[in-house]
């Protein structure tokens, strides 16, 4: 353990206004070493992230704040603490004595708390957020702050110890604090308001198909969505539609808005049942807008599944490299749905029959990447299905990942030869069971001759 | 010979080319629903069919066979394989596995929703079969295409009206086919596929009560006209004993074939059929004095032995009493006053003329003239059509789903009709039947194969009116001059108005043939604007246009279904009138009450109590019951005529039958004897808690002149519910869900 380091002040800025937990956390790092100990130079900065918040962590980024470039970031293995480690490795070591400020952003999906439980619709009702107002390090900490930035002004309590506490515009400052002890903690809460609901996915699966003969790469999307407001005791259609009127309505969501490429065709969005008929499709200079509406309003604890997809022009997502005789798909590893949180996610990637040497290429780590075989469409070997799954995805992490294989022009060619094959053979038994004879008697023309 | 060969190829590959356009004509007029709409499962029978068909595409046949359905009818269950016919789930998932193996993986639902069209074009195709196998191939495929379009038909067999009539129709048609080419031909392989085939039926359709009535009647008129054959003993012998023995090998059908009064006519025209034969056979061997003695003695201590054994049977119930359904097809009136559960049904009703005239349109009119017709032939099948038409049309009038069984023999008969009117009309040649004749001219053969030359070789179309008249020896014909004309003109009598006509022959042709096209053309248009305007509503999805006249889907129906899979507990109960039975367990997957198998009236009944009550009697009942959703159907906001609040009288009645001491109709018209709602409906009326639930909180988001406007009166002032709390309510208010408050800590009654 290397305990030179000192953290001579953090910032800490957690952000609720939004679906996910934004906690920016600033750091100035000293390296510092004890008159009795080996000044040495140290390359990087181990960053706690405390339990139970590792299990809701959706990504974790660093930078350096002078300079704005970004720093490797690693999940270390084991460790006896009940947090988890991240290693940050700077990209110049710090010298004895030397300073340097370095900024952590993570991204969160815990589930959002509330106050009171349950409410008529109407009635008022606030989100509640507890949080450990000392920050936890492997290091000496001189001084800090927890800064909440909340949505509005509207902020129905906070906790007042320990002082100093103040109350900002929308934002309440816990601190500074000096000279804190590294176990001590101290849970301060937060309630504030919000018009808009929380909306977390619990389950999104994200199934992409990739169609040679039909030139077609073919996105489905299945999403289980729940609303994290306070929830609703009973839903009387009358206070709704008088809320509604008066805009008055909280935490329901109607349905949202997804960006689809240009070059979408087939669109749909259908649930269970079928047809969702409240949808439309906007275009965008850019791209298209997928506009849905649920098929009711989802109001505090209520949930709701869909499925919605549409086809894109493959050539637009597919690429030949000549050099290495393969096939690139570069496809989005999710889309964005309102900046919510996904709870569990899995992207599904279906290659035509005959894929071989699949490579798989995501820019941050995901928890499994599995292969499955399936057959579909006319197949007669079975294709290959990627699975890849991750719990926790953000929208930040709705990036282009890399998929590429090999892909020969028999395989391409193997499918209209099965067709064509098992209708010549309908129709050869055909001709042949044509002239077949049953008759047990002769027949006349037989006589005749 | 090689070019008359070539000729009947060329006439077959034609036959096969309409076929398929008419095919394709029947499955397309079928798919308005899934282009204006969707492809979903329609109505409410549809979505029982479709979770069974799911279950057992999932689970296998055999789970399927076993299976004990534990949502439905709680707390009772249902035992469901042993209580459906299984045939159109078992043809689907056929379908299904079949196109899985060859490598097309299709939903399951979409199977089902085209299943319906894709029978009607086989359809079709036996309706040309069965109408070629009693007259020709010209009527055949005129009455394929009639089979292909009338909206009689099409009514149940739109693209997602997955019932059971969708295959069943087509297996009537088949059946009946088959059945009277084994008559025709003696053939007992064509006997076996008539019980094959009726196997298939049984396993469809309870309709097919209708086949096993009708092979037995046509062979008791064929005896009775004296038309016993080796024929016909053979192909109903071979067609009873393996039809009979193979339909009780469905459970839900077991040994009924044996006592219940509905199998009793083919039963009886079995041994019929064998004394005939034993009579006939007696003929042969014994002189024929003594033969008439044996005969009435034989006859009468037979009828006196079978008599006896039919009191004897009735008595000890071993024989079925008639059920009310069936009691319900003599009398239209039974129903109403002893089986309110059967009366309810709209679909029951008895058929009021203009249905007759929207589901067949000018079919109905050819329908007679094709009965004409038939009855200039008469040979035994043609006596089969007689009476299908005959006992088909009674049926029809009886009630208003039986025009579907009706409807072949209409296409059949009018077929026939309109192709002889054709034979007549459209043969331009000059030795055509209307053109001037003179018996005493006798030189027409060699006229005739002049003219059939000619005409076959510039004419395909034309040939076969030519070959017909060729092979009706009775007729003679004669090449028409100018000279025979004017000789006939001196002729007198009967054939004077046909000699008067016979000026004009090409003028008269002309004149009917474009008239027959016209109507035909017309029947053309009407069929294609009722299926895209009556037949093609899911009825689960509803539309309507907004002020500016763009159509707006209300979905209200699934809105709430879904809702209700999403948001409540997987083990919820849920009540509400039998209509939704169905939908609710095919859509939101939940338990419920009853449902539209209506084979429980006592639990209907109660269901109907519990509506009809005030709210402390309900809550008992609610929580006796385990209930933990009331979902009813209100339809005032949107004007929908079809909501409980329209249907209440009948829960009333049907809740009556079982609860006759506390539940009573009187009480829910008000004073003026009327049945109304708001402030001016009667007591029991406003404190019934189907009244409640309907409108409560409706009045605070109305106007200040609240209407009701599917009953075009005033909302009630006020409205409380103290027992039940809402728990959603649907875009426009469609559907209505309520949960009865718990128990609080204190047992308030009500609860607080």
């Amino acid at each position: 353990m290397n305990a030179t380091i000192v953290n001579t002040n953090i910032i800490r800025d957690i952000d609720l206004s939004d679906q996910t937990i934004r906690e920016k956390t600033r750091i100035v790092v000293l390296n510092s070493p004890e008159p009795d100990q080996k000044r040495t130079d140290i390359n990087y900065y181990d960053f706690l992230v405390p339990s139970p918040k590792n299990e809701y962590l959706g990504s974790i980024s660093a930078s350096e704040i002078k300079t704005g470039k970004s720093l490797k970031i690693k999940k270390l293995g084991e460790n006896n603490l009940s947090s988890e480690i991240y290693r940050i490795t700077f990209n110049e070591t710090l010298g004895p004595d030397e300073k340097k400020s370095i900024k952590i952003e993570a991204i969160y999906t815990t589930k959002t708390d509330f106050t009171p439980k349950e409410v008529s619709l109407g009635e008022e009702s606030y989100y509640k957020y507890s949080e450990n107002v000392y920050i936890e390090s492997m290091y000496a900490t001189l001084k800090q702050k927890t800064i909440f930035k909340l949505p509005n002004k509207n902020i129905k309590k906070y906790s007042d110890s320990p002082a100093p506490v103040v109350k900002k515009d929308s934002q309440v400052i816990f601190g500074p604090y000096k000279n804190i002890n590294k176990d001590e903690k101290e849970e301060v809460t937060v309630l504030y308001f919000d018009m808009y609901p929380r909306v977390r996915a619990n389950r999104y699966t994200r199934t992409v198909t990739v169609s040679h003969w039909a030139n077609t790469l073919g996105i489905s999307e299945n999403f289980a969505i729940i609303n994290n407001s306070p929830n609703i005791k009973n839903f009387k259609r009358s206070t709704y539609a008088i809320l509604g009127y008066s805009g008055k309505l909280i935490h329901a969501f109607t349905g949202s808005k997804f960006i689809i490429p240009k070059d979408a065709h087939n669109i749909y969005f259908t649930d269970a049942i079928g047809n969702v008929s409240t949808s439309s499709i906007e275009n965008t200079p850019r791209s298209k807008l997928l506009v849905t509406k649920a098929r009711f309003p989802i109001v505090g604890g209520w949930k709701y599944s869909w499925d919605q997809g549409y086809h894109s022009y493959l050539k637009n997502y597919l690429k030949y490299n000549k050099s290495t005789n393969k096939y690139n798909l570069k496809t989005l590893f999710s889309c964005e749905f309102m900046n919510s949180p996904v709870r569990n996610y899995e992207l599904h990637i279906i290659l035509p029959e005959g894929a071989r040497d699949i490579d798989v290429n995501i820019p941050f780590p995901v928890d499994s990447i599995e292969y499955e075989k399936i057959y579909s469409y006319l197949d007669f070997f079975g294709r290959t299905k990627i699975i890849i799954k991750k719990k926790n995805v953000v929208s930040e992490l709705s990036k282009p990942i890399l998929v590429s294989y090999s892909y020969s022009i028999t395989d391409m060619l193997r499918k209209p030869f099965i067709v064509s094959a098992f209708f010549f053979a309908l129709f050869l038994c055909r001709i042949t069971l044509g002239r077949i004879d049953y008759s047990l008697k002769r027949s006349k023309t037989l006589k005749k001759e | 010979m090689v070019e008359a060969d070539s000729k009947t190829k060329q006439l077959n590959l034609l036959k096969i080319a309409i076929l398929l356009l008419i095919s394709i004509v029947s499955i397309g007029s079928r798919l308005f629903s899934v282009i204006r709409f969707e492809s979903i499962i329609h109505e409410f029978d549809p979505w029982f069919n479709y979770r069974t068909t799911k279950y057992l595409v999932k689970n296998g046949f055999y789970e399927f066979w076993n299976w004990f359905d534990p949502q439905s009818w709680y707390p009772l269950g249902r035992v469901v394989g042993g209580t459906l016919y299984p045939g159109i789930m078992v043809t689907s998932a056929v379908f299904y596995k079949v196109l899985d193996f060859l490598g097309l993986h299709v939903d399951i639902r979409d199977v089902c929703v085209f299943l319906a069209p894709f029978f009607s074009s086989l359809t079709a195709i036996s309706a040309y079969l069965l109408t070629s196998e009693v007259k020709n191939s010209t009527a055949g495929l005129l009455a394929a295409a009639f089979m292909g379009i009338a909206p009689g038909y099409i009514s149940r067999s739109v693209a997602g009206s997955y019932d059971n009539e969708g295959i069943a129709i087509f297996l009537l048609v088949f059946t009946f086919y088959l059945w009277l080419k084994s008559v025709r031909l003696g053939s007992m392989l064509y006997g076996c596929l008539t019980a094959i085939f009726y196997f298939y039926m049984v396993s469809a359709w309870g309709g097919y009560v209708f086949i096993i009535n009708m092979i037995p009647l046509h062979v008791f008129a064929l005896l009775l006209m004296g038309r016993f054959s080796n024929n016909l003993y053979v192909s109903y012998s071979t067609f009873y004993v393996i039809g009979t023995l193979a339909s009780m090998q469905i459970p839900f059908v077991g040994f009924q074939p044996t006592f219940t009064s509905e199998h009793m006519a083919s039963l009886g025209t079995f041994g019929l059929l064998q004394l005939f034969a034993f009579a006939y056979y007696l003929n042969s061997i014994v002189p024929k004095n003594s033969l008439k003695l044996i005969i009435r003695a034989g006859a009468v201590l037979i009828t006196f032995v079978m008599g006896l054994v039919l009191v004897y049977l009735t008595i000890t119930k071993k024989i079925a009493p008639w059920t009310g359904r069936f009691y319900s097809l003599w009398d239209t009136g039974y129903a109403k006053i002893h089986v309110p559960i059967i009366a309810s049904v709209s679909e029951h009703q008895p058929t009021v003329w203009t249905s007759f005239f929207m589901d067949l349109n000018v079919l109905i009119w050819l329908f007679p003239v094709g009965i004409y017709f038939v009855y200039q032939e008469l040979t035994d099948n043609q006596v089969f059509l007689i009476i299908y038409a005959i006992f088909g049309s009674y049926f029809a009038g009886v009630m208003v789903r039986l025009i579907l069984t009706l409807t072949p023999i209409v296409c059949i008969l009018a077929g026939i009709a309109v192709s002889e009117l054709f034979d007549t009309y459209l043969d331009f040649s000059p030795n055509s039947k209307l053109a001037p004749q003179n018996p005493n001219k006798p030189k027409e053969k060699e006229n005739i194969e002049v003219s059939i030359e000619k005409s076959t070789g510039t004419d395909v179309g034309n040939n076969k009116p030519n070959k017909r008249t060729t092979d009706k020896k009775s007729v003679t014909f004669e090449k028409s001059t100018e000279s025979t004309k004017t000789k006939n003109i001196k002729q007198t009598g009967e054939n004077k108005e046909k000699m008067f006509l016979s000026k004009f022959p090409k003028v008269v042709q002309l004149f009917v043939t474009g008239g027959i096209v016209a109507l035909l053309t017309l029947f053309q248009i009407h069929s294609t604007w009722v299926t895209s305007n009556a037949y093609s509503s899911p009825s689960v999805i509803l539309s309507s246009s907004d002020s500016s006249g763009n159509r707006v889907i209300i979905d209200d129906f699934r809105e709430a279904y879904n809702w209700i899979s999403q948001n409540t507990k997987e083990d919820a109960k849920i009540m509400s009138w039998w209509d939704y039975g169905y939908q609710l367990a095919g859509m939101a997957n939940r338990t419920t009450f009853v449902d539209n198998n209506t084979w429980n009236n006592t639990h209907i009944a109660t269901v109907g109590k519990i509506l009809a009550s005030d709210e402390p009697t309900a809550y008992k009942l609610v929580q006796d019951l385990d209930i933990d959703y009331i979902l009813i159907m209100y339809g005032g906001i949107l004007g929908y005529s079809g909501d409980d609040i329209n249907k209440f009288l009948w829960m009333i009645r049907i809740g009556q039958g079982v609860y006759p001491e506390s539940l009573k109709e009187d009480r829910f018209y008000n004073s003026q004897g009327q049945y109304s709602i708001g402030d001016t409906a009667s007591k029991a009326m406003k404190d019934s808690i189907m009244h409640k639930m309907s409108y409560y909180g409706l009045k605070e988001v109305m106007g200040p002149q609240p209407m009701d406007r599917a009953r075009r009166q005033q909302l009630p002032s006020e409205v409380t519910l103290d027992y039940f709390t809402e728990e959603y309510s649907s875009e426009n208010w469609m559907v209505r869900i309520y949960k009865p408050k718990p128990i609080d800590i204190l047992g308030r009654v009500p609860p607080k």
